[in-house]
């Protein structure tokens, strides 16, 4: 299960890397075309806008998660016991989780009837309401998967707590960044 | 009364070290549920995520942080600071200065202090700590110095507030001038007069060698032709600010292949981490905007107002409540909902009572550096602590000499308008 | 309880003040108080293209609906929209509150289908052409001009022959001042609220190169939930608003046209030659709409006569 998570993550967090580079390409060639020709990518607005950046996020979610993107407080945290810890985490990410499910529920739930009426933006093109939300259902599953999945790990006492960078692993952050 | 039960519940929630972003998000479901039960839980839960996202300005987050990787997976970024270094090093906590520098000059480039404090935590700190810089002091100037890119024009902040107050966006952005580079005036001092107190923080000053200066200057140039690129292209008019940031990771990334000084696997690290960052900025912001949200629909902020309003207080009371109630919201709520939920009312107040607009424009953004930086939900500090690891209350504890600072020139900000007011009287 | 409205305009806008704002107060007059609303202002609830979901959720009872930014629920009203439509806002205003009225109305149904009843509406000016240069006076001086434009203007850019260039609302300012923007199409009531008079050299005056559909919609179900006199007080305020409105706007355009000679700026009118080519080419901007709602199954020239036959109604 964990295992088979992972590489969707993986496979996802790709795709989003995907939509940075596409952005970061079109959006230069269309500022360079609307200087040099006065001919800009009149579509690459709306496809950065409603398309790139909501996959961008909503992909790489799940995979964030397990990089430790999400900062928290942590003022008790070596007060507590590793049980204890394993507990709290537990409980922190079934609520998450929870709430990311009645996401995925809601915002799916749209996607399904903006996919049944066939909704588009008006434009230069059609552009599909539903190709542009669907990602936050698709990211917002995953991650709740991950969160159920782990806390489940805590919970038998098969995974610990990520701890919080202590004085002497700072190196080992600073590493990260070079 | 809701509103205790939503704010109760984000402390506990973010004591029980449940992530920012998600804390905020489940406190926000909750209090939305208190208010008007599941057809709201439903409304907001179903687009919140996608209407933050799908946002052309956020742009700004991801493509401003992808040049800094840029810069610094190549070295690019060490070469400025170790060059500032050589330049600076007799003086006490000279590479710290040199920081506040370089965050002002990339503010005359970015108007977002979330881009331009995550630019800054990848490319300064690890350089930092490598001369010999305390944590603490490191990451306490690249936060603080991240909040200059809101005062030093452009302006996303200002640009919002001349919208929502039909102020003079160009006056407005003239008049940050002044006190942005007051601002960043003050941090140097601050720097310096920390150095003095406390010299185990800072490398040691050591002599200034000529040669080793000038040999210094050379492995910059590519960094100074990417300056020249942004720059050049803001200001010529190539690209907005929203754009200007794709077109430097762009140019950066076409320069460090050129010089190859990137391989795969640090243009593969270049992604990670900007994506990483990219995702923790937003996931916080969409909570913000939730949790804001919440808060409207219980009516709190426009109650507090009302009641000043009613209280007959002298104008200088009631701007001076103002500013206290904006510095205290300031550490509970994301700026750009307190701005977008207050200022409307806020401003008639204010110029009702005989305030210059663009003056508390001013004030109203110095009011937002500052809360960007203080405990509980300070932005800045928590993008930098993401970035360097630093945990959290430790870059709060780092940022809060210059919180200090920041109150001191806000009181001066309040006690001489002229500051402020003295670049935009002599346009027409 | 008090009934609530959102919208997304500042205080200070026209659009508070004479519009949702006096039509509150309309309300709550008309019902001897019993009637009462909390204002939502300047997105306070929602970005302005999300606040129709807040109605339709019933977040809120009563919210702005800006028909621009709701293509994809509302596609036949953003007829009213097109080029060449509205050409004096008064009577466009007149024209499409009589069909949002009319139960058999295309534009009314669109409404209905989405669980809305429209409360009141307007059609802001006339797009006109705002630039950073001098006037223009002949319809070739278009080529190679990039102007701001979103929806469906692109097409009315793309048809005089600019180029249309998408952009955020706070970038334009900038982009205007430094000549990212050679200029940009905006109705006149528009130019100060983004502050862009400071940066614009020219105004015309007389094109009718579109605009944009200003509504106020109630949930339906709270409607319907309303006892006959509050309904009708509802009503009234909305004829009342739509009158009011409408005129404050055309006074509005004339005052801020002196105000911008006496600032400097060229306001001028297209001669009748080129007046008339630019009028040719946006034609076609009509039919290729009418051609690409027909391909998603929905009368478009049926929409575009309806608001036709409503302005000759009001006597255009
Ligand atoms: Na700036
Ligand atoms: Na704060």
């Amino acid at each position: 299960m964990s295992g088979s998570l992972k590489l969707l993550e993986r496979g996802l967090a790709v795709i989003a890397v995907g939509a940075v580079l596409a952005m970061m390409l079109l959006v230069s060639l269309d500022v360079i075309a609307r200087y040099l020709f006065k001919a800009p990518l009149t579509f690459q607005y709306s496809l950065t806008e409603d398309y790139l950046m909501v996959i961008m996020v909503a992909l790489a979610l799940p995979w964030a998660e397990r990089r430790g993107a999400f900062i928290r407080l942590t003022p008790f945290h070596r007060l507590m016991s590793p049980g204890v810890r394993r507990g709290l985490y537990a409980l922190n990410n079934l609520i998450i989780a929870l709430m990311l499910l009645a996401m995925t529920w809601y915002a799916g739930e749209r996607v399904w009837v903006d996919w049944l009426e066939q909704r588009v933006i008006f434009g230069v093109i059609d552009w599909p309401v539903w190709l542009s939300h669907v990602w936050v259902p698709i990211g917002t599953l995953v991650l709740s998967l991950r969160l159920f999945t782990n806390a489940c790990l805590y919970l038998l006492g098969k995974a610990e707590v990520p701890s919080p960078p202590s004085l002497d692993e700072m190196g080992e952050g600073e590493e990260a960044l070079r | 009364m809701i509103i205790m039960i939503g704010v109760g519940l984000l402390i506990v929630l973010l004591l029980m070290e449940m992530p920012i972003a998600f804390a905020m998000m489940v406190a926000a479901t909750v209090g939305l549920w208190l208010v008007g039960g599941e057809l709201m839980v439903h409304s907001y839960l179903a687009d919140a995520f996608h209407n933050v996202t799908a946002s052309y300005t956020m742009l700004t987050i991801p493509m401003f942080v992808l040049m800094a990787q840029y810069m610094a997976q190549s070295g690019m970024a060490r070469d400025i600071i170790a060059c500032s270094d050589t330049w600076l090093r007799r003086f006490n906590g000279g590479l710290g200065m040199a920081c506040v520098f370089a965050s002002a000059f990339m503010a005359a480039i970015i108007g977002s202090s979330t881009a331009s404090c995550a630019t800054m935590s990848s490319a300064a700190f690890p350089s930092m700590r490598e001369s010999g810089y305390d944590r603490r002091i490191s990451v306490g100037i690249i936060a603080i110095a991240g909040t200059l890119a809101i005062m030093i024009p452009p302006s996303i902040v200002l640009i919002i507030y001349g919208i929502l107050t039909q102020q003079s966006v160009g006056k407005l952005l003239i008049a940050g001038l002044v006190p942005g580079l007051l601002t960043a005036a003050g941090y140097i001092l601050t720097i310096w007069g920390l150095s003095k107190r406390r010299p185990d923080l800072v490398p040691r000053p050591t002599a200034f060698n000529m040669r080793e200066a000038m040999g210094a200057l050379r492995p910059v140039w590519p960094a100074m032709l990417l300056m020249v690129v942004t720059i050049g292209g803001l200001y010529s008019g190539l690209a907005t600010p929203t754009e200007i940031g794709a077109v430097g990771s762009l140019a950066a990334l076409v320069i460090v292949l050129l010089m190859r000084r990137i391989d795969k696997r640090r243009f593969a690290s270049a992604m990670t981490e900007t994506l990483g960052t990219t995702v923790m900025i937003i996931t916080i912001i969409i909570g913000a905007m939730m949790f804001g949200y919440f808060l409207t629909l219980t009516q709190a902020t426009q109650s507090l107002i009302a009641m000043i309003n009613d209280a007959n207080l002298s104008p200088w009371a009631v701007l001076l409540t103002l500013v206290v109630i904006y510095l205290v919201l300031g550490m509970l709520m994301d700026q750009m909902a307190i701005l977008v939920l207050t200022v409307p009312v806020t401003f008639a107040l204010i110029t009702q009572l005989g305030f210059d607009g663009i003056w508390y424009g001013i004030v109203i953004t110095k009011t937002v550096e500052i809360g960007l930086v203080t405990p509980p939900l300070g932005l800045n500090v928590f993008i930098t602590s993401g970035i360097t690891r630093v945990p959290v209350g430790e870059c709060f504890r780092g940022v809060a000499p210059f919180v200090l600072v920041d109150l001191l020139i806000l009181g001066l900000l309040l006690a001489f308008p002229e500051i402020s007011l003295f670049l935009p009287g002599l346009m027409k | 309880r008090d009934m609530t409205l959102a919208d997304s305009f500042p205080l200070d806008h026209y659009l508070s003040k004479e519009g949702t704002v006096y039509w509150m107060n309309r309300v709550t007059e008309l019902t001897g108080g019993d009637l009462a609303f909390q204002h939502y202002p300047a997105e306070q609830i929602a970005k302005a293209s999300e606040i129709m979901r807040r109605v339709q959720d019933g977040v809120v009872d009563v919210g702005y609906v800006g028909i621009g930014y709701v293509s994809d629920r509302m596609p036949l009203n953003g007829a009213t929209m097109l080029p060449g439509v509205v050409r004096d806002s008064t009577r466009a205003s007149q024209a499409y509150w009589s069909e949002l009225k009319d139960p058999d109305s295309v534009y009314r149904k669109e409404f209905e289908k989405n669980g809305l009843v429209p409360v009141f509406a307007v059609l802001l000016p006339p797009y006109q052409v705002v630039l950073n240069k001098p006037a223009i006076d002949s319809t070739s001086d278009f080529k190679g001009l990039n102007l701001r434009s979103s929806g469906s203007l692109d097409l009315a850019v793309q048809a005089l022959g600019a180029s249309p260039v998408s952009m955020a609302a706070p970038d334009i300012y900038l982009a205007l001042q430094r000549g990212t923007l050679d200029g940009t199409l905006l109705p006149v009531t528009s130019i100060t609220p983004y502050r862009v008079d400071e940066v614009t050299s020219s105004v015309s005056t007389n094109g009718a190169f579109g605009s944009f559909a200003i509504t106020v919609a109630m949930n339906a179900e709270r409607y319907e939930a309303l006892d006959d006199a509050r309904k009708h007080a509802i009503r009234q305020a909305g004829d009342e608003t739509v009158r009011h409105l409408s005129e404050y706007e055309a006074e509005a355009v004339s005052q801020l046209l002196t105000q911008f000679k006496d600032q400097g700026i060229q306001v001028y009118a297209f001669s009748d030659p080129t007046l008339k080519t630019i009028e040719q080419r946006l034609d076609g901007v009509r039919e290729q709409w009418a051609r690409r709602m027909e391909k998603r199954g929905l009368d478009g020239q049926q929409a575009l006569q309806a608001m036709e036959h409503a302005l000759e109604q009001t006597g255009r």
